[in-house]
C-alpha cells in the first residue's frame, strides 16, 4: 500500500465572486522513501495542494475528493485531527526559512518546545533529541547552535534547522515548498543532498514542490507536472524530462536557459495562466499552446497512459510519433 | 442606486465626521439667524432648565445657552483650525530640518521636542498661557507651544525612513539635486501622513483651547466659548444644563475630527485606499 | 576582443562599510574591472560575495574606500548633496527590487519625467517620450497616469527600466534585476534588457546570482568570491573551462534538468565572515584543491594560457599543480 494516496482531490476557495478552483481533480501516490516532485508556475496550484495535506487551507475552502495517508483519510478532518497528523506524521518546510523560524526565540526554544509538547518528552531529552537532529543535518558544534537566534545563521544554515524541525517528531512525509529557491546555487545543493540522505537513512517520502525542473531532475523519482490547478503530465522523472509529452512540459524545459545556443535571448511561454476560477472547459493550456486545434476544448481532455505511470493530458499529443521514432531507433 | 466603488464615503464613520462638522461650520456661518437670542445678553431668568422656550435653558446670569453655543461655534472652530495650521507649519519645518540634516542640528531639534514633550500638555500649556496674561489669543499661541513636536517627530522619522529609499537614490541618479529629491519624493510621503495627523490633532487642540478657557487661562467673559461655558456649569453643579450642553458642542466636535483623521488615513495611502474597494 | 573599448573602468576599488556595531565590513576589497562598450558584462557570485556592492559603487551610490572608478575618462563621484554632473547621467543604475525602487505615492508619468525635467527638458516633451518609452517596455501610455500599486513585479521592473532609459544612458548597471520577480517574469524583463542594449547601443554590467540566466545573455563573465575577483573571461570560455576553483564550483552546484538524476555537486561550508575574511588564498577554506600555500600567499588576478583568474595553483605556483586540471 502506498503512503499517501491522493484520488480526484479538488480545493475550491472562496473569491469575492464566489468559489474558485485551485486543485482540479488531482490524483498521485507516494511510496515510502519516494520523491516526488511537484513542478509548476505560480498559481498552478502546487503549494495548494501540499497545503491541503496538512490541513492548512484558508477558511471556506471546499475540499473534496480523497487523500489517504497510512490508509487514514485526510479529508474531512476537525481542527484537532489535524494536529495529531501535522507534526507528527507530516511535516512541512517553506520556501523563506527566515519567517518560518521566529527571530526574537533561540534555536532551543523553538525546537525543544514543539517536542515537548508533540512527544511528550522531558525538556533534557528534547535538547539532547535537538542536538541529535541538528548533527543529522549537518550543523556544526549543535550546542552552540541551539543557544543562537535565527538571524545569526545563513540561508542555507536556517533551512537546515528549519528541516531538522521538521524532522523532530520523525515524521513519515515531509513536504518541500521551494526549499531551496532563495538559496544560492551552492548551498541549494547542500540542501538538496542532505534531502536525498534523510530519504535514504530514514526512508523519508518526500514531496518537492518547485518550478525549477533542475533541482526536480537531480533529487526526484517521480514527476507531477501542474498547471492551473489540473494535472498535465506525470510519470518517472526521467521518461518526463527526456520523453516529455505536454507541450506544457516541453514549453518549461525550452524555457530554461539553453547552454548550447547562440542565442542570446531566453525562451519564455508567451501569455499568462488561466485565472484563478476561469479555467476552460477542456485544455487549460491551450490559449498559450502552438500546436492548439479544435478538439482542445469544449470538452473534458482525456489522459493517455503509456508504461511506467506516465500520463498525460493532451489531445493532439504533438510529439507521439518523435517518441515512436526514438524507440524504434 | 449603485454606489461608486472609488468612493471614499462607503466609509460611514468618515460621513459621519464631515456631517457633523459641515453642520457646525454652516450654525457658525449662519449663526445669527439659528440662535433665537443675543448669546450674551442677559434676557432671562437666571438658572432655567430646559424649556419650550429656551431650549438648553438658561446659565446664571439669564443667557439662553442655546444661543450661546451656537455663537460658540464661532469662536472655537476656527480657532482650533488656525492652531492646528500652525502647529502643523512650525512642527514639520522643524521635523524636516531635522530629518535632512541630522547631526547636530537633529539632535538639538530633538532634544527641544524631547523637553516640550516631557511636560503633560495642559500642564505647559498653562504656564504659558498664565505668564503671557489669560486672553484667548495667548491661550492659541501657548495650545500651539504644546502641539508642535508631535508633527515633528512624524515629519522627522517620515524624512529619515524614506531619505535613503531607493527610489530617492534613484532620482538622484538621474540628476535631481537633494533638496528637489527631498522635496519632490518625499514631500508626497510626508503630507499624507501629516494632513491625517492634523485632523486627529485638531480634536486634541480644540479640547486643550477649551481646558485653557475651563481653567479661566482663554476666553474671558462673557465671551461664548465652549470651554469658558463648561467652567461656568461648575459652578452650578445641581444645574445640569449649563455644562452638559457646551460640553456636547466639544464632544462632538473633537469626535467628528477624529472620524476625519481616521477616513483620511485611509484616503491618502493608495494602499489601504486599494484594499478598501477590494 | 581586441577591438573593445573601455567605457568604464574600475582600478583596484575596496568599499568599506562601518557598520553599526563600529566594525568594520570591507566588502569589496581592491577589484580591477572593464566594461567594454556594447558588451554585457554578467557579474555572479554567491550572496555577500560584494557584487551588489560592486555595482552600487559603481555608479558612485556607495562611496570607495580606494580604487578609482572611470566613466568615459570622468572619475565617477559618490552621490552627495550636490547635482550629479551631466556626464554622469549617463551612467544608470536599475535596482533589485521595484517594489523599493519607485515612489508609491507619485504618479508614474511624474517620476519618469524626472530625469529629463532635471536636464532641463520641457514637462511636455518629457512626457512625450516617457510615454514611448512605456511603450517600447510593454507597457501602455496610460501607464503615466497611474501608481504603482497597480503593477505586478514584473511591470513594475519594467517601468523603473523604463525610467533608467529615460536620459538615454550609455552604461546600465543591472543590480539583480530579476531575482524579485516571478519566474515566469524573469525570462521576459531579462530578455527585454538584452534587447534595449543592443537597440539602443547600451552597455551593461549584469549582476546576478542565476548563473543559467547570465551564462545565456553575457558576452563576458566575472566571477567574486567574498570581496575579490576571482576570474573574468568570455562567458563560453568560463562556462566550458573554468579555472578557478570557485568558478567550476559554482558551475558543478547547478542542477541539470537533464532527467539523469545526479544531485549536484555541493560546495562544503558557508561563505565566511567578511570581517575576518581568511588569510592567502580567500577560498582556501572550502577549495577543495587548497595546498598549504594557499592559505599564506594572497593570489593576484594574473594571466595564463590567455585566461585571468587569481588562483596561486594556476598562477604564482603554477609547478605545484594546476587548479583547472581535476
Amino acid at each position: 500500500m502506498a503512503l499517501l494516496e491522493v484520488n480526484n482531490l479538488s480545493v475550491q476557495l472562496q473569491t469575492k465572486t464566489g468559489f474558485a478552483t485551485a486543485v482540479d481533480r488531482l490524483s498521485f501516490t507516494l511510496d515510502t522513501g519516494e520523491i516526488l516532485g511537484i513542478a509548476g508556475e505560480s498559481g498552478s496550484g502546487k503549494t495548494m495542494t501540499a497545503l491541503t495535506l496538512l490541513g492548512l487551507l484558508p477558511q471556506h475552502a471546499k475540499v473534496t475528493g480523497s487523500a489517504k495517508f497510512d490508509g487514514q483519510e485526510l479529508v474531512g478532518r476537525t481542527n484537532k485531527q489535524w494536529q495529531q497528523i501535522r507534526g507528527n506524521n507530516i511535516a512541512m518546510v517553506f520556501q523563506d526559512p527566515m519567517t518560518s523560524l521566529h527571530p526574537m526565540l533561540s534555536i532551543k526554544t523553538q525546537m525543544t518546545e514543539h517536542m515537548i509538547t508533540h512527544l511528550g518528552i522531558s525538556e533534557k531529552q528534547a535538547v539532547i533529541d535537538a542536538e541529535e537532529l541538528l548533527i543529522d543535518v549537518r550543523i556544526p558544534d549543535p550546542k552552540k547552535a541551539l543557544a543562537s537566534y535565527a538571524s545569526q545563521f545563513s540561508g542555507g544554515m536556517r533551512q537546515r534547522i528549519c528541516i531538522a524541525m521538521a524532522l523532530a517528531c520523525k515524521p513519515k512525509l515531509l513536504l518541500a515548498d521551494e526549499p531551496s529557491t532563495a538559496l544560492d546555487v551552492t548551498v541549494q545543493a547542500g540542501i538538496l543532498t542532505l534531502l536525498n540522505r534523510l530519504r535514504e537513512e530514514h526512508h523519508l517520502s518526500i514531496i518537492f514542490i518547485t518550478h525549477d525542473l533542475g533541482v526536480l531532475s537531480s533529487i526526484t523519482n517521480k514527476l507531477l507536472v501542474l498547471y492551473a490547478g489540473r494535472e498535465v503530465e506525470s510519470g518517472l522523472t526521467s521518461t518526463i524530462l527526456q520523453r516529455p509529452r505536454h507541450p506544457y512540459t516541453q514549453g518549461l524545459l525550452d524555457s530554461l536557459p539553453q547552454p548550447e545556443s547562440d542565442e542570446k535571448l531566453l525562451k519564455s511561454i508567451a501569455g499568462f495562466p488561466p485565472e484563478l476560477g476561469k479555467q476552460p472547459i477542456g485544455c487549460a493550456f491551450a490559449e498559450r499552446c502552438s500546436f492548439t486545434e479544435a478538439r482542445c476544448s469544449g470538452k473534458e481532455i482525456a489522459p493517455t497512459f503509456l508504461k511506467d505511470d506516465h500520463k498525460f493530458f493532451c489531445a493532439v499529443d504533438p510529439y507521439a510519433k518523435q517518441d515512436r521514432q526514438e524507440v524504434e531507433a | 442606486m449603485k454606489k461608486n466603488p472609488d468612493s471614499p464615503w462607503r466609509q460611514p464613520l468618515a460621513v459621519i465626521g464631515v456631517t457633523i462638522l459641515v453642520i457646525w461650520v454652516l450654525v457658525a456661518i449662519f449663526a445669527p439667524l439659528i440662535a433665537p437670542s443675543n448669546p450674551i445678553a442677559q434676557n432671562y431668568k437666571e438658572l432655567l432648565p430646559p424649556n419650550a422656550h429656551n431650549w438648553f435653558g438658561t446659565d446664571s446670569v439669564g443667557r439662553d445657552i442655546l444661543s450661546r453655543v451656537v455663537y460658540g461655534a464661532r469662536i472655537t472652530l476656527p480657532l482650533s483650525i488656525m492652531l492646528v495650521i500652525l502647529a502643523m507649519i512650525v512642527g514639520t519645518i522643524i521635523g524636516a530640518i531635522a530629518g535632512y540634516f541630522g547631526g547636530w542640528v537633529d539632535a538639538a531639534l530633538m532634544r527641544l521636542t524631547d523637553v516640550v514633550l516631557a511636560f503633560p500638555g495642559i500642564i505647559l500649556a498653562m504656564a504659558v498661557a498664565a505668564a503671557l496674561g489669560a486672553e484667548l489669543r495667548n491661550a492659541v499661541f501657548a495650545v500651539v507651544l504644546v502641539a508642535w513636536p508631535t508633527y515633528a517627530r512624524l515629519v522627522r522619522g517620515l524624512i529619515l525612513s524614506s531619505k535613503n529609499a531607493d527610489y530617492v537614490t534613484s532620482s538622484r541618479l538621474l540628476g535631481a539635486s537633494t533638496t528637489r529629491a527631498l522635496f519632490v519624493d518625499l514631500r508626497p510621503n510626508i503630507s499624507g501622513p501629516v494632513f491625517v495627523l492634523a485632523a486627529l490633532e485638531a480634536g486634541n487642540g480644540m479640547l486643550l483651547l477649551s481646558g485653557l478657557s475651563f481653567l479661566g487661562l482663554g476666553a474671558r467673559p462673557p465671551s461664548a466659548e465652549w470651554g469658558a461655558m463648561v467652567s461656568a456649569g461648575a459652578n452650578n453643579f445641581d444645574k445640569w444644563w449649563i455644562a452638559v450642553f457646551p460640553g456636547l458642542a466639544i464632544l462632538t466636535a473633537v469626535l467628528a475630527f477624529n472620524f476625519l483623521g481616521d477616513a483620511l488615513r485611509d484616503i491618502l495611502d493608495p494602499r489601504t485606499a486599494k484594499a478598501l474597494r477590494e | 576582443m581586441s577591438n573593445a573599448e573601455p567605457i568604464l573602468t574600475l582600478n583596484n576599488v575596496s568599499v568599506t562599510y562601518k557598520r553599526a556595531d563600529r566594525t568594520k565590513l570591507t566588502a569589496v576589497a581592491g577589484v580591477d574591472l572593464t566594461l567594454n562598450r556594447g558588451e554585457i558584462l554578467g557579474l555572479v557570485g554567491e550572496s555577500g560575495c560584494g557584487k551588489s556592492t560592486l555595482g552600487k559603487a559603481a555608479v558612485g551610490i556607495l562611496p570607495t574606500s580606494a580604487g578609482e572608478i572611470r566613466f568615459n575618462g570622468t572619475p565617477v563621484a559618490p552621490l552627495n548633496r550636490s547635482v550629479r554632473s551631466r556626464e554622469l547621467l549617463k551612467l544608470q543604475l536599475i535596482f533589485q527590487d521595484p517594489y523599493s525602487s519607485l515612489n508609491p505615492r507619485r504618479k508614474i508619468g511624474d517620476q519618469l519625467i524626472d530625469g529629463l525635467v532635471n536636464y532641463g527638458v520641457d514637462a511636455e516633451e518629457a512626457r512625450e517620450s516617457s510615454a514611448k518609452l512605456l511603450e517600447r517596455v510593454g507597457l501602455s501610455r496610460s501607464t503615466l497616469t497611474k501608481y504603482t500599486h497597480q503593477f505586478s513585479g514584473g511591470q513594475r521592473q519594467r517601468i523603473a527600466i523604463a525610467r533608467a532609459l529615460t536620459l538615454q544612458p550609455e552604461v546600465i548597471i543591472a543590480d539583480e534585476p530579476i531575482s524579485a520577480l516571478d519566474a515566469s517574469a524573469q525570462a521576459q524583463v531579462a530578455n527585454l534588457l538584452v534587447e534595449l542594449v543592443a537597440e539602443l547601443g547600451m552597455s551593461m554590467i549584469f549582476i546576478s546570482h542565476d548563473l543559467s540566466v547570465v551564462r545565456q545573455i553575457s558576452d563576458r563573465t566575472a566571477v567574486m568570491y567574498l570581496g575579490k575577483m576571482v576570474e573574468i573571461a568570455n562567458t563560453h570560455e568560463i562556462w566550458d573551462d573554468p579555472r578557478h576553483p570557485y568558478t567550476k564550483a559554482l558551475i558543478q552546484a547547478i542542477p541539470k534538468p537533464d532527467g539523469k538524476g545526479f544531485l549536484p555537486l555541493e560546495l562544503p561550508g558557508d561563505v565566511p565572515d567578511p570581517r575576518m575574511p581568511p588569510s592567502g588564498c580567500r577560498f582556501h577554506t572550502r577549495c577543495p584543491l587548497a595546498i598549504a600555500e594557499c592559505s599564506v600567499m594572497e593570489p593576484k588576478m594574473a594571466v595564463t594560457q590567455n585566461r585571468i583568474s587569481s588562483c596561486l595553483l594556476n598562477n604564482e605556483l603554477k609547478e605545484k599543480g594546476s587548479a583547472h586540471v581535476v
